[in-house]
């Protein structure tokens, strides 16, 4: 059919943090090409411009931040004041450290909870209000394969997933009234550029060991973009508290 | 540096690499520069739950019963936090002996210095 295309974003304000590499930036290039004007916001000036350079269209801004240290309704506000009223945001930003129990501190947990789940609880927040979002907003977390199964020295890292899950449908029950979407996207290895930087450490036997933990093979970030996408876009309008996971078959096993 | 088998476990699949990692936290005892083989030892001991003393430098990583994959990801982040050295797994699958890692530590050390 000539012209259908559901996942159509033309004009949607979306806020997208963490975008300045990795899945955030592949999300922001894909949203862009359906359309969406976007606020993109990261830690790193540099690349968050390669970041804006590389989307399509126009309108779109870049809004240096970082999560740890500065309130995400900074952000939000900045992004309603560029964009106007905001149709969806998506938390890309996260923290993730291997570290067995014995040299975990509070304050490193404290600090990956901060960026990972609490940012995005206060993302929420920053836009739930009727002020500054569109009428029927909706919003994506990213949580991980690791919020269901377990990795060694990955207790903080898969708490927060865990508990990003827990709080996607708490969230969408509490928000239902006022018609704004929590959704959440779970994948597993996904080949960015610090991903992939990682696998060409490996030797080849410990890639041939990913790769069969993932019976599609590791994934793109488009593919992570694409199910952000789908949740960002009125093609999802009836989900909500959903955790879609796109993880090339690693929990299926 | 003598070459042997991977070390890496079959479930470290890269995960930790997939976000921006946590900034080093380095306590006052340990900036970097301040690396030396006791002191490098002391930590390895620590890290290992071994006896103070117990390491030379000389053993083989396969003497060690408690170096394990765990032992590894801590090292990692022993490495890092204590003296500022970024490594990777395939870089530690390298050594064979307890020199042999504060030989790749000093490496990386001097390197991010």
């Amino acid at each position: 059919m000539s012209g259908f295309n559901p996942l159509d974003l033309t004009g949607s304000a979306i806020l997208i943090t963490g975008a300045s590499a990795g899945i955030g930036r592949a999300a922001a290039v894909y949203l862009s090409r359906l359309g969406a004007r976007l606020a993109v916001s990261g830690r790193d000036a540099a690349r968050l411009q390669h970041t804006v350079e590389s989307l399509h269209g126009s309108g779109h801004v870049a809004l240096v931040s970082d999560l740890a240290v500065q309130p995400v309704s900074v952000t939000v506000d900045a992004a309603f004041h560029a964009l106007g009223r905001l149709a969806g945001a998506v938390h890309c930003a996260g923290l993730h450290e291997l570290r067995p129990l014995k040299l975990q501190s509070r304050e490193r947990i404290n600090r990956l909870l901060e960026v990972n789940l609490i940012a995005a609880l206060e993302l929420a927040q920053a836009l739930r209000k009727p002020s500054v979002r569109a009428e029927r907003p909706s919003i994506v977390f990213l949580s991980s394969v690791m919020a269901t199964v377990g990795q060694p020295g990955a207790a903080g890292y898969c708490a927060s997933k865990a508990a990003i899950e827990g709080m996607t449908r708490s969230l969408a029950l509490e928000l239902a009234p006022e018609r704004i979407r929590i959704n959440a996207v779970a994948p597993a290895v996904v080949r960015t550029e610090m991903g992939e930087r990682m696998f060409q450490s490996m030797n080849a036997d410990q890639q041939a060991a990913v790769e069969r933990a993932h019976p599609l093979g590791l994934g793109e970030p488009d593919d992570v973009a694409a199910a952000i996408a789908f949740l960002l876009s009125p093609a999802s309008r009836w989900a909500t508290g959903t955790i879609l996971t796109i993880d090339g078959g690693y929990t299926a096993q | 540096m003598r070459c042997k088998r991977a070390r890496l476990p079959e479930n470290i699949h890269g995960f930790g690499l997939l976000h921006h990692q946590i900034k080093p936290y380095r306590n006052g005892l340990h900036k970097k520069g301040n690396m030396n083989i006791a002191d490098f030892l002391r930590n390895f001991e620590e890290l290992l739950e071994l006896a103070p003393e117990t390491l030379t430098g000389t053993e083989t990583l396969d003497e060690l019963e408690t170096w394990d994959s765990l032992a590894i990801i801590g090292f990692l982040a022993m490495a890092d936090d204590r003296y500022g050295a970024r490594l990777t797994g395939g870089r530690i699958s390298a050594c064979e002996s307890v020199q042999d890692l504060f030989e790749l530590v000093q490496s990386a050390a001097v390197a991010a210095a």
